[in-house]
């Protein structure tokens, strides 16, 4: 059922914002006690009146009058007589001047204050936009404010876990110096993904066959680190299905950032050529070169332009027809109109995946697509990449670890070692044990790890969470024994994060009570997210120093951390590579805790880190800490003694692995 | 399109697309409406709403300037600085557009630019470690409040004209080996003495048109050089100063990443 409009909402977008820009530029031409009066009037109801009222916020409003009036009246102007002390003089003109100035600025918020929660960022663009010069300026600004937003929670979040207090305004305060020197790198970070993603929603026609070739490709990414590719000669005709296999870190991504034109129009040099779709990347724009060549980053969420779903797929789709049906394909074609950040992490990659399926691109460059589906989005994605090879036949190079549902579609197989090409064989030649194990994509089995649960030491009790006026936890209750190892499990958008999340003291909740016994770490399902620091040593220092460990203790975490992750104390975590700011991340979030959770750990990580992750699991609760680890992972899941299911917001099942 | 005549490129070839500092641009400009947006609702001049004394965006937008260049630079910390007043306080008006793009991205962003280019400075001061870089801004801060407080104690002494130059003469002498010791062991001191320089002129030139936005909102010119003046001055200066912080951060990163010029 519609709600009926109401305040500002009634009115369109732009007249909105001529309203509101209007009153901001005349209040200061109103001069006296009955305007002023009118002014307040007119902003208490246009404020009053609205869908969407905000009572802390509105507060600034009065408070900020009062100042005004307070200030005014205490400096009244000389010279009209009154009473006066040292500097401070009060008389009627003062008086009267602070009515009118405290009134008029009270009334000016208000309204602003009405427009602000009446238009959400699709329409302040769809307010802004007609301005056609600024329209570029106008999307890259409110897509930065989602973003940046995303950033600021995350980086927040990842401060207050770690331990970093905001329990006063002057704490506040001073915490934004950390945080506004951190955003600092994830500004860079987001800017070379933002970039990527505008240029590659440029709507250009497709060119050529598919085909690729690369001649004799090195590539890096700073002349002060070493190639991460080198001597890349590989040549691969239209309508070929590669799968890419290496360990981490052996340059999968980058080769598939060097064919999508990434490299060097965002980031990176490369020497060499590279030719796909027969155009050569050197000498052809991104947004040209996207039109034939798409490549899909491993994060979702950087990879969009548009601020919603509709607006995103509009951007890559032939017309709104096919955008809606690779929606439904996709499962997500009841989300038009919702707003980008509030997709779950599954919803975001469904939707990139619908853009792929409604482009009309030649060449198709996953990188890791499959890694945060459920079973259920795996099994949904492939079957509409089938449909859609069907239709639109074209080259794709895959990396991803689910080998085992990719294999029916590969034609043929290339594998990377230390930068080079070690192997280019037919499927049948690459999917056997031996090959599987050389490139860390068969994992051990694990058997279920020995724990012995002590007291409880973390308690979720009826715990409900809003986010956004969004209803996410629906009444979660968890206990969690010392030495314990849990595994949450439940499909995508079911509120698995944000439960974990609320248990580390990140999210409030509106109703219920969280206790934990001693420090709760977390790592986040993106790791790259929470890191702080520009080089592997501050960020592995910067908990304990928080938590005013002796200069000893610190050393010897720091050096315990390098020791466990294999990096350069001095490398940044920007340059890493995902999976080891992966390690880094888990690494850096053990210190002084009781409790360490870990989102979507397995994510990113070959066979041989997985198993490296699960040996510090078992170390850890044989020190009697207590594990959660968030996945989607079965032979993960496997190693637990306790499985908990969330679904809607709710607990649906708790209890012994073996009974799930 | 620019053509390359290499179809293959026998050395490393990196290309960035200009698209990569326009979104840096933009991206900075919301970092700066964030942070702003804080530091106007909570340190906000009482009789000027959007005049805040505790600026710290003034850091973003003097690194926005050398970094992305003075026009690139204005239009983020200008943008930025609007944004920010219109969020925290419905500024949107002729005095809130001169108090804050105006004076956020000419002044605090694109005035530093121009002055670091003019006078070819080196926004990495040729340090090895950035914390020089703070630990160097703090001391020339108090070197210059140690000397404007000699200055002012003259008020007391009332010492005729050509004496009462002395006392600041002296702490000064004695203050640059004290207080900046061996700073300029870590720092290229020509260059990050001259940084400190643009940045108090840019605060400098940002307070008086605060200043004027003021006057041009009511207040007397006397009255508004005061507050929001004076406060605008300290609170965007010593947020510069963190800029400046900022340049040997980040500067190489920016550069490699083919962002900053």
């Amino acid at each position: 059922m519609k709600t009926r409009k109401r305040g500002l909402s009634f009115l369109s977008p732009r007249v909105r914002l001529v309203v509101v820009f209007t009153s901001g530029c005349l209040y200061i031409f109103i001069n006296n006690i009955p305007g002023a009066i009118l002014f307040l009037l007119v902003g208490i109801v246009i404020y009053l009146v609205g869908e969407n009222r905000n009572w802390k916020l509105v507060l600034a409003a009065p408070i900020t009058g009062a100042m005004m009036f307070f200030y005014n009246v205490i400096f009244s102007a000389r010279g009209h007589g009154g009473w006066q002390w040292l500097v401070f003089t009060v008389n009627q003109a003062g008086f009267e001047r602070g009515l009118v100035m405290g009134t008029r600025i009270i009334g000016a918020m208000l309204i602003s204050f009405a427009w602000l929660l009446s238009t959400s960022l699709p329409e302040m663009y769809e307010g802004l936009s007609w301005i056609k010069p600024a329209e570029p300026w106008v999307l890259t600004i409110l897509r930065g404010v989602q973003i940046i937003k995303r950033e600021f929670v995350a980086l927040t979040q990842s401060l207050i876990i770690r331990g970093l207090k905001w329990d006063s305004p002057i704490a506040s305060i001073r915490n934004l110096i950390p945080l506004a020197m951190a955003i600092i790198p994830r500004v860079i970070d987001n800017t070379q993904k933002g970039a990527a993603a505008s240029l590659s929603h440029t709507r250009t026609k497709p060119e050529g066959n598919g085909d690729l070739i690369l001649n004799d490709v090195h590539v890096r990414y700073s002349p002060l680190l070493p190639d991460v590719l080198t001597g890349i000669n590989l040549r691969v005709d239209g309508g070929e299905f590669i799968y890419l296999a290496g360990r981490s870190g052996s340059g999968k991504t980058t080769l598939l950032r060097v064919v999508g034109g990434i490299i060097s129009s965002i980031m990176g040099e490369f020497m060499g050529s590279v030719t796909a779709s027969g155009m050569n990347t050197m000498n052809t724009s991104l947004a040209k070169l996207s039109g034939s060549v798409r490549y899909i980053s491993p994060d979702p969420f950087a990879s969009f332009h548009g601020l919603t779903v509709g607006q995103e797929i509009t951007f890559l789709a032939e017309n709104e027809i096919s955008a809606r049906r690779t929606l439904e394909i996709m499962g997500i074609g009841d989300l038009w109109e919702k707003e980008i950040t509030k997709l779950s992490g599954g919803q975001q990659v469904r939707l990139v995946l619908a853009g792929i399926l409604a482009s009309t691109a030649k060449i198709l460059l996953f990188d890791s697509p499959m890694q945060e589906l459920d079973p259920q989005g795996r099994q949904e994605f492939l079957s509409a990449l089938k449909d859609f090879l069907v239709q639109n036949p074209c080259t794709v190079i895959i990396a991803d670890p689910f080998w085992s549902e990719i294999k029916p579609f590969v034609t043929r197989v290339v594998t990377l070692e230390k930068g080079t090409i070690a192997q280019d064989v037919l499927p049948g030649e690459f999917f056997t044990e031996e090959m599987l194990s050389r490139y860390s994509l068969l994992r051990e089995f694990r058997p279920p790890m020995s724990v012995i649960p002590g007291e409880i030491i973390a308690k979720m009790d009826n715990v409900y969470v809003e986010l956004d006026g969004t209803a996410i936890l629906n009444g979660i209750s968890l206990d969690l024994r010392e030495g314990e190892l849990v595994v949450v499990m439940g499909p995508n958008g079911s509120g698995k994060t944000t439960a974990m999340l609320t248990l580390a003291g990140a999210i409030k909740p509106i109703k219920g009570n969280v206790k934990a016994r001693g420090g709760v770490g977390y790592v986040f399902q993106n790791a790259s997210l929470q890191t702080i620091s520009m080089t592997v040593n501050d960020e592995l220092s910067f908990s304990p120093k928080i938590q005013h460990w002796d200069s000893g203790r610190i050393e010897a975490f720091v050096t315990e951390g390098i020791d466990w992750t294999g990096l350069e104390p001095l490398s940044c975590p920007l340059d890493l590579h995902p999976s080891e700011v992966e390690m880094l991340a888990i690494s850096a979030s053990t210190a002084g805790i009781q409790v360490l959770i870990l989102d979507e750990p397995t994510i990113g990580l070959d066979a041989d880190g997985i198993a490296k992750v699960l040996d510090l699991v078992q170390a850890l609760i044989q020190k009697g800490i207590a594990v959660v680890i968030v996945t989607h992972d079965q032979q993960v899941a496997k190693t637990a003694s306790r499985v908990v299911i969330i679904n809607m917001g709710k607990i649906t099942y708790d209890g012994p692995v073996v009974n799930f | 399109m620019e053509e390359i005549p290499m179809a293959s490129s026998k050395t490393y070839v990196a290309r960035r697309d200009p698209v990569l500092r326009y979104t840096f641009a933009g991206f900075l400009a919301v970092a700066i409406a964030a942070i702003g947006w804080v530091m106007i609702t909570v340190g906000s001049s009482p009789s000027v709403k959007g005049a805040s004394f505790i600026w710290l965006p003034a850091a973003l937008q003097l690194v926005a300037g050398i970094w992305l260049g003075p026009w690139l630079g204005a239009v983020a910390g200008g943008l930025g600085a609007y944004t920010a007043g219109i969020f925290a306080y419905g500024g949107w008006g002729i005095t809130d557009i001169i108090q804050n793009p105006i004076a956020g991205g000419f002044a605090n962003a694109m005035l530093p630019a121009l002055l670091f280019r003019m006078l070819r400075l080196d926004p990495t001061f040729g340090c090895k470690d950035p914390y020089d870089v703070l630990n160097g801004a703090v001391r020339v801060v108090v070197l210059a409040l140690a000397v404007m407080a000699a200055g002012l104690v003259n008020i007391v002494l009332a010492l005729p004209s050509p004496w009462g130059l002395a006392l600041p003469l002296i702490v000064l002498v004695v203050g640059v080996p004290v207080i900046l010791g061996n700073v300029g062991r870590n720092l290229n001191m020509d260059h990050f003495v001259l940084a400190v320089d643009i940045a108090v002129v840019a605060c400098g030139v940002s307070a008086l048109i605060g200043a004027f936005a003021a006057y041009v909102g009511g207040k007397p010119i006397e009255a508004a050089l005061i507050d929001p003046g004076v406060g605008w001055f300290v609170g965007d200066t010593v947020s510069a100063v963190l800029g400046l912080f900022l340049l040997p951060l980040y500067t190489l990163r920016l550069r490699q990443a083919g962002i900053a010029e």
